[in-house]
């Protein structure tokens, strides 16, 4: 395979809230292709990196590239090729789906009409077809989750950045959204996408980066990880990883107190 | 998505937009999918006044064009002070103090959620949208919904000063006005920017939540208010001190004065440049901290778990609970309730505007006597039976305990081994009677003591027995819901009714009050009466069986 030049390229990423450093030196480079895995604990800088990446968190040291252009620059024409679900599902819920969507798509600049053809054919083909014009503030969590990946995807990025992005999705939609994650991932679009549940991260990543305490400790595809490991799943290479070797013992403690008697 | 006039007008400027930096045509597609949002949310005023927020009906309506109608209302009384004599500085300063309550209370409270809005954060930034068309769409949004609130509460007046006093003076009020309204935005915003600075996300929603309640109590105090405070009021002779400096309406009216020619005086000439020269100023400066603004914004979106504090419970109440609770389960609810009623802001914004005005209300009865005869008479009187006012809140409040702004916490009640309903209604009516009821009346019956003396003392024992009964039987007439289990959305107009009626039988525990008075021992065998129907009933009244639970 011939050498692509990298999406994202960061370099000694640092970052300080008030008295604590959150990253303190991720180096990282990404290529069209891949589906990385970003995985870590609670707290370990996962989200901070990818704000960082949107342009959300500002006030960090080190160097970050998209598309091979410096995100400082201050000019933000480089997030019209990156889609971006968060984890806070946070969306303008007095709106309908239609009247979202299209919103979206013009902020990506898409024109209006086709921003609504496409949303309304991509929210048909997932299920919602019958509540486009319908507020969001009445959908399930399932359902908003359905609109945020739609509104990430409208502009047809090259990356895509999703934070736990099959959460409360049902057994039928989270095979769909995985496979149209792979589909995509094949014709050439990079993501990026961090999840705690590690079954999943272990089947479709193409790449898992393991981050702790601010810090990369570990890069590479599963079945890299798994030899420099004596453990056979992600969870356990995680478990190890992360420094949890007691966690037999703290289940212990914890059910003692919980059949203490009161 | 509806196109906007406004919208329209303000096309007109994009040159100067595009000038200062901002891609007009997003930013004009923001702010119709803000205003959009608008229409669809109610505002406080609203929220209060019409309490029949039924789902279905509200899909379209405009929420926000019929508060504006309210705010058109309020606006009108502030022509009384145009239409009762006096120099144009005394009219003007009353009717700009008044302005600026109304505005600073409804921009603090209704648009608060737009100003602080930390979606724009995640859904906007991520976009390839500069920060300056973000920060330009949200400035503009706070102007358009200031000029809208400003011009409606203040069109009324308008009208009247071009018709009594010419288009010279009603061309200033419209520029003192701007004038008016560019302050009233930077101060509000320096004020956010103050409170985000040195609080964090959850102690600003707490200021929020306690600057809502003070406008819902205002609200309702200033109807009765104005209507009471004309006929005190002696505008006759007013000279301008020094210290008037210090009161901002009043640099808003000083030019009033100087085009009415009554002379001028360099305070007033002071006063009149300062309400020029401050607001554009404060202008200039607000140009120059927007970007802070935007960065200390971000905080709302952190979330700060762990920095919580063990909050202790009032000792007093905790002492009461002990004392009146029979059984630890009960306990535990009238901890329970005691909480809910402190800390939910929901509840606290729907609840304490009315505690608020229980406090005033026996005031208010007060107060036409004051007109034919002076304190010491009154003293003399029996005006104390003006207490049973605060009964009010009873009927009100109970009403409003099965509500909750986190009512999906309700499931508890279904999965909990909960043999009995009691523990858990009584349980909520002491700490009603304790943490809402009472500290009311305590203060109320010191403020009546300092009145009418000690020897009210009996009367006052007997109208908290009274009031307490009083608490039994209201909660026997309601309809009987879990504590905190329902949206207030479900909210229904008819529950109104019953409180409004169940109110009307306060009177009957004065009449029974006045009856015993008459009679020889009468009120010590009137109290010890009450001390046993309170025990039977506060004994009794709460064995709701389970079918009789109303579920939402």
């Amino acid at each position: 395979m011939e050498r692509q030049e990298a999406v994202i390229q960061i370099q000694d990423l640092r970052m300080k809230y008030s008295d604590r450093y959150v990253l303190q030196g991720i180096d990282l480079e990404a290529y069209p292709g891949q589906i990385i895995g970003y995985i870590g604990p609670n707290g370990a800088g996962k989200s901070t990196t990818v704000k960082i990446m949107l342009g959300l968190v500002t006030g960090y040291a080190g160097e970050v590239k998209l598309f091979g252009r410096d995100i400082a620059d201050g000019d933000p024409g480089y997030k019209s090729r990156i889609g971006y679900v968060p984890e806070t599902a946070e969306l303008y819920d007095n709106l309908t789906a239609s009247e979202y969507l299209t919103f979206i798509g013009e902020l990506y600049g898409l024109k209006s009409d086709d921003a609504d053809y496409k949303a309304r054919r991509l929210m048909d083909m997932l299920g919602l077809g019958r509540v486009y014009d319908a507020r969001i503030a009445s959908f399930s969590k399932g359902m908003r989750q359905k609109v945020l990946l739609i509104s990430s995807m409208l502009h047809d990025p090259d990356v895509l950045f999703l934070d736990e992005p099959l959460s409360g999705l049902d057994a039928n939609s989270v095979m769909i959204v995985k496979e149209i994650m792979s589909q995509l991932a094949l014709q050439g679009r990079t993501i990026f996408y961090s999840s705690h549940i590690m079954e999943v991260v272990e089947k479709i990543s193409s790449r898992i980066i393991l981050i702790d305490e601010g810090r990369i400790i570990a890069d590479g595809s599963f079945e890299e990880l798994k030899e420099r490991s004596e453990e056979g799943t992600l969870e356990g290479i995680f478990n190890r990883l992360t420094g949890l070797n007691n966690h037999r013992q703290l289940a212990e403690q914890f059910v003692s107190v919980v059949r203490e008697d009161s | 998505m509806r196109e906007f006039k406004v919208l329209k007008l303000l096309d007109r400027f994009s040159g100067w937009f595009e000038r200062r930096g901002a891609d007009y045509p997003v930013m004009r597609r923001m702010l119709q999918v803000k205003l959009t949002m608008d229409r669809r949310r109610v505002p406080t005023v609203l929220a209060q006044m019409s309490k029949n927020r039924d789902r279905a009906a509200e899909e379209e309506s405009n929420h926000f064009g019929k508060s504006l109608w309210l705010y058109g209302l309020m606006g009108l009384v502030m022509i009384l002070f145009l239409l009762m004599g006096g120099s144009p500085i005394v009219q003007m300063g009353f009717i700009y103090a008044f302005l600026m309550f109304f505005v600073v209370t409804a921009v603090i409270s209704d648009f608060s959620s737009v100003v602080l809005d930390v979606r724009d954060h995640h859904i906007l930034h991520p976009k390839p949208v500069t920060r300056k068309t973000i920060q330009m769409a949200k400035s503009v949004h706070a102007m358009l919904y200031l000029t809208m609130l400003t011009g409606v509460l203040s069109a009324g007046v308008l009208g009247t000063i071009l018709f009594k006093m010419g288009p010279a003076m009603a061309l200033l009020f419209i520029l003192e006005t701007v004038l008016f309204m560019l302050l009233v935005l930077v101060a509000t915003t320096l004020l956010y920017l103050l409170v985000l600075k040195y609080m964090d996300g959850e102690k600003l929603k707490d200021l929020i939540n306690y600057v809502q309640i003070i406008m819902s109590a205002g609200v309702m105090l200033g109807y009765q208010l104005t209507v009471n405070s004309f006929n005190y009021l002696d505008f006759g002779g007013f000279e301008l001190q020094w210290w008037h400096v210090l009161i901002v309406p009043l640099w808003f009216a000083a030019p009033f004065e100087l085009l009415a020619g009554a002379g001028g005086g360099s305070l007033l000439i002071l006063l009149a440049v300062l309400s020029i020269v401050v607001p554009l100023a404060a202008f200039l400066v607000y140009l120059r901290l927007q970007e802070s603004f935007e960065r200390y914004l971000a905080k709302l979106t952190e979330k700060d778990a762990g920095k919580g504090r063990k909050r202790r419970g009032i000792p007093l109440g905790q002492w009461l609970g002990r004392l009146l609770c029979r059984s630890g389960e009960e306990r535990t609810w009238y901890r329970f309730a005691a909480e809910m009623m402190r800390h939910e802001r929901d509840f606290k914004l729907k609840v304490y505007p009315a505690l608020g005005f229980s406090l005033i209300l026996p005031f208010l009865f007060l107060l036409p006597s004051l007109r034919v005869s002076n304190w010491s008479e009154i003293s003399q009187g029996s005006w104390f039976y003006a207490l049973y006012m605060i009964g009010i809140i009873v009927s009100t409040v109970l009403l409003m305990l099965k509500y909750s702004g986190a009512y999906k916490g309700a499931w508890i009640y279904k999965t909990l081994p909960l043999r009995h309903t009691e523990p858990v209604f009584r349980g909520s009516m002491l700490a009603f009677a304790v943490y809402l009821f009472l500290p009311i009346y305590l203060l109320e019956s010191a403020i009546f003591i300092l009145i009418f003396g000690v020897d009210i003392a009996l009367h006052l024992l007997i109208i908290l027995l009274g009031l307490l009964l009083y608490m039994t039987v209201c909660f026997w007439v309601l309809p009987k819901s879990l504590p905190f289990s329902q949206p207030f959305d479900a909210m229904k107009q008819n529950d109104n009714w019953v409180a409004v009626l169940l109110f009307f039988v306060t009177p009957v525990f004065g009449a029974a009050h006045f009856g015993a008075s008459l009679i020889p021992y009468g009120l010590p065998l009137y109290a010890i009466l009450l001390i046993m129907l309170n025990i039977w009933q506060w004994g009794r009244a709460f064995r709701v069986p389970w079918e009789k639970v109303v579920d939402s």
